[in-house]
């Protein structure tokens, strides 16, 4: 096939997004019920196992759109089947469209418009597969060392395990923080992930006190997922005071 | 089966799944260069991961070492495969384990944390999926000026209840 017939929506990357999809779906699918045979087999209260899955559904739904948000992006330029399976295959919408136009730059061509030609479109596939492959290569590398590693910290002192796993956490929420504050300089505009978050939180200590004064114990599952919509929905109505 | 003997046969099974998952994720690109027979040289790619590679090779290494204490055996196995982790991954492992009451590195811990994780893909895939579906209806609606405040700030609605619920389960200690 020459060069010019290139279309990157072609039924056989669809192929192969198919593939990609049911190898995640079953992979997926296989470690839930590992998991939940597991969770039987010592006696695991069942009800705990259903509240997971239905909060965690839950929870997920608002992520999951922001990535497909990702897909539809990236899809202007790179056709849909090539974000699709990136998205659902350790990518992220931070690393892809970097990795993209990163390539492109390269090969001086335009983000702008859909790519036409095989070879500019096997760079990127290559750039991003390539990028992203030690996180999953050195995973089974690593993976005993830093749990046996974990564990002989917490051998040695289970307060100071803890607050070895808090400080991991608290880290990750720092390195986000930066995010959220980063814009505050510009003023007004910048102030409103700030807000955001304040309100985020603000929701979630009016969930937990409903949880332990009011005695609301369904809210407790879905605290998180409720925090995220009520402060996604206060930045819709809020963004036009923010400019 | 006591619990080290699950973990061990969840580091053997998990690691069938990752290295088959390495196969799946360079099959993509030489399928595309022999369908196409579009091999791109050495040097654009070379380039193209210039930009990429030293930033993102070191934090995917950063994010092993960071959460696999909080994702456990079959969690990180899956997660750093279905990708998201920061983003989705450790927060639905996370917060699964705080609503349930289980510690970090606890049997329970180890399951729910999977179970959650195994979730969010399963839900991610399929709502990614139905997006591409319906990608022409969907787009517009999506695509709407009024909705992109909602997705630019999901990171500070996301960390905002996390961090309350972290901070708060650790104020006696720290505080007191």
């Amino acid at each position: 096939m020459s060069t010019s017939e290139f279309n990157p929506d072609s039924p056989f990357i669809y192929g192969l997004a198919f593939i990609v999809i049911a190898f995640i779906l079953a992979q997926s699918l296989f470690f839930l019920i590992h998991a939940v045979k597991r969770a039987n087999a010592i006696g695991m209260d069942k009800r705990i196992v259903l509240r997971t899955i239905g909060s965690t559904a839950l929870f997920t739904i608002a992520p999951a759109v922001s990535i497909l948000l990702g897909v539809i992006t990236l899809a202007k330029f790179l056709g849909l089947p090539l974000p699709w399976i990136r998205l659902s295959v350790i990518g992220a919408i931070t690393y892809e469209l970097p990795a993209a136009t990163s390539t492109a730059q390269a090969m001086g061509i335009s983000l702008s418009e859909t790519i036409t030609k095989a070879e500019n479109y096997s760079a990127i596939v290559w750039v991003m597969t390539l990028g992203i492959l030690p996180s999953v290569i050195c995973t089974p590398l690593l993976i005993k060392k830093i749990q046996k590693g974990v564990l002989n910290i917490k051998s040695k002192d289970s307060a100071w395990g803890n607050i070895f796993m808090t400080s991991l956490f608290m880290g990750m929420i720092s390195a986000f923080s930066g995010m959220v504050f980063s814009r505050v300089r510009q003023g007004i505009p910048g102030l409103l992930p700030v807000a955001v978050l304040a309100v985020s939180a603000l929701v979630m200590i009016i969930c937990g006190l409903l949880v332990k004064k009011a005695g609301w114990k369904w809210l407790e599952n879905y605290a998180l997922p409720f925090s995220m919509l009520i402060s996604m929905t206060f930045s819709v109505i809020a963004a036009p005071l923010f400019v | 089966m006591n619990f080290t003997e699950y973990n061990e046969l969840t580091h053997r099974r998990g690691k069938i799944w990752i290295w088959s998952a390495v196969c799946l994720i360079l099959f993509v690109p030489i399928a595309v260069c022999v369908k196409y027979n579009a091999w791109p040289g050495f040097l654009p790619v070379f380039k193209g991961l210039l930009g990429v590679a030293p930033i993102y090779w070191t934090v995917g290494i950063i994010e092993i070492i960071t959460f696999t204490p909080m994702l456990g055996t079959g969690g990180t196995y899956l997660s750093f495969v279905t990708g998201n982790v920061t983003g989705l991954k450790v927060p639905a492992a996370l917060n699964a384990m705080e609503s349930a009451g289980y510690k970090a590195e606890t049997e329970e811990a180890e399951i729910t944390s999977t179970i959650a994780i195994a979730t969010a893909s399963i839900i991610t895939t399929i709502i990614i999926s139905l997006g591409v579906l319906l990608f022409v209806q969907l787009s517009p609606l999506l695509n709407h000026p009024s909705l992109k405040p909602a997705f630019d700030n999901i990171m500070p609605s996301l960390f905002g209840g996390l961090g309350v619920v972290y901070i708060s389960k650790n104020w006696k200690r720290d505080f007191n």
